[in-house]
């Protein structure tokens, strides 16, 4: 088996058409150890019609493609599944697959929906496309092999139909897709970063009132990292070193939740640990500062509040209507700084938990403070960051 | 120049060491004594059973609370 060499940040949302309940843009995306499949489907019509034929069509896509099947029988199976429209007697919903073998090699298959753009080292890239037809259906194929930071971007119509009759008589063309996405365009955007621009001129176009349900789904390939999180510290201060030594190893963030393992960490390194004074949020103590390590926080306040907004985070993240307001990831406090980072930085994750009682929690026969409620938040962000692809592993010590 | 350090670790900003930091700069800024005063913060200085953690310069406070930062930087600043 060839190494993964890759993980894949995804992020998609719909505006739904203006006084519809259910969306007719369907994304799906399957996550296996040795790939991610992305498919986008846009049903006939809209409500409940274009809903189910989408959803049906991404799912099956989905659910054969990471069962190896290849794309002539998915391709078919939709053909004689779905159910026939009885104004127009067929059966019909566009389809856009990206499959990415976390080894490099891409796979994109393309019915009927606006074409993908594809960004490569921060400019628009058209890689070639073949045509087949597979079961009557012409279907645009390509295949290329992933660099470091190529972004997906895949859409329904509905985008380029933004503001027609409105803003833009015509409608925003693809190229204007293009245009927006080449200018916008910041290496280490985030596929969310991305989603949120486009899906949001096209709300504006739209006058808030979508003529057609719209959807973006970004994908980014980005290099898969090891990111260490060391949250207390040791039972035995014997092993601070080992366990210092071992944070140092991370290919991605380094990450420090506690004061007292701060100063541990920062005795170790014979440095010191610079705590700001400036408090971003109520309720979560600042963040500190020390050299080698990508982020100091508080420990378990910090990791109460951040449990929170993995929470809030993953609603947004599956919910496949874009929200009213959108998380806030430029808020610079502690909880906010190290969801940011495992969100959109991290591919692999490692919680080194230290399994010492903090001797002075103790002493202050704080509850809130205990072991047991740290470990309690730790399982539980591991387990919400494996629900996001994560692949995350819990050291103790 | 004076320094006075913070303790803002778990415990001590469940006392309220946020209302200290707060108060402390606008105290240093009504006093004028931003070129004399230094405020910074610290995690855990394992004084957790007691009241908020603080040290100015080498000296350990041991008596600061929400409710007296006035009254411990008169006496710790403007009076010493």
């Amino acid at each position: 088996m060839m190494d993964s060499n890759y993980f894949v940040d995804t992020y998609s949302t719909s505006l739904f058409k203006k006084n519809e309940e259910l969306c007719g843009d369907m994304v799906d995306v399957i996550r296996k150890p040795d790939e991610t499949v992305i498919v986008l489907a846009d049903g006939m019509g809209s409500g409940v019609k274009a809903n189910i034929l989408s959803t049906l069509t991404s799912r099956i896509i989905c659910t054969m493609i990471s069962g190896d099947a290849d794309i002539d029988d998915c391709v078919e199976t939709i053909s004689e599944t779905l159910p026939v429209c009885h104004e127009r007697g067929i059966a019909y919903s566009t389809f856009t697959i990206v499959r990415v073998k976390h080894t490099g090699e891409v796979y994109t298959a393309e019915f009927d929906g606006p074409e993908i753009v594809i960004v490569r080292n921060g400019v628009l890239d058209e890689p070639e496309k073949e045509m087949r037809i597979i079961g009557g259906k012409e279907v645009w194929e390509c295949r290329f092999m992933a660099q470091r930071d190529d972004m997906i971007v895949a859409f329904s119509d509905g985008v380029i139909h933004a503001g027609i009759g409105r803003l833009i008589n015509l409608g925003w063309k693809r190229v204007n897709v293009m245009e927006f996405i080449q200018r916008t365009y910041m290496r280490n955007m985030s596929a969310r970063d991305m989603t949120q621009g486009l899906i949001g001129v096209c709300e504006q176009l739209y006058e808030g009132e979508p003529g057609d349900d719209t959807t973006v789904a970004v994908v980014r390939i980005i290099p898969k990292n090891v990111t260490r999180i060391m949250v207390g510290p040791a039972t035995s201060p014997d092993m601070d070193q080992l366990e210092v030594e071992r944070l140092l190893m991370a290919t991605g963030k380094k990450i420090v939740c506690g004061g007292t393992t701060s100063k541990i960490v920062a005795r170790v390194l014979e440095r010191e640990v610079h705590v700001e004074t400036e408090y971003h949020s109520e309720n979560v103590p600042p963040i500190g500062h020390l050299k080698g390590v990508d982020l100091v926080t508080e420990g378990v306040l910090t990791l109460t509040a951040a449990e929170r907004l993995l929470t809030e985070y993953i609603d947004e993240y599956t919910n496949n209507k874009k929200p009213e307001k959108y998380i806030d990831f430029s808020k610079k406090d502690g909880a906010t700084r190290l969801i940011k980072m495992l969100v959109d930085d991290c591919s692999d994750i490692v919680f080194m938990v230290g399994e010492a009682n903090n001797p002075a929690h103790q002493i202050a026969g704080d509850q809130i403070l205990s072991l047991d409620v740290k470990v309690r938040i730790v399982n539980s962000l591991a387990e919400k960051l494996r629900s996001l692809g994560k692949n995350v592993t819990l050291e103790g010590y | 120049m004076k320094t006075i350090t913070v303790c803002v670790g778990s415990s001590c900003h469940m006392k309220g060491s946020h209302r200290v930091i707060d108060r402390l700069g606008e105290l240093i800024e009504e006093n004028n004594l931003q070129n004399d005063v230094e405020l910074k913060a610290s995690f855990c200085m394992e004084q957790c059973t007691g009241n908020i953690g603080a040290v100015i310069d080498d000296k350990v406070i041991t008596d600061l609370t929400r409710d007296n930062v006035d009254e411990v930087f008169r006496r710790e600043i403007i009076e010493s």
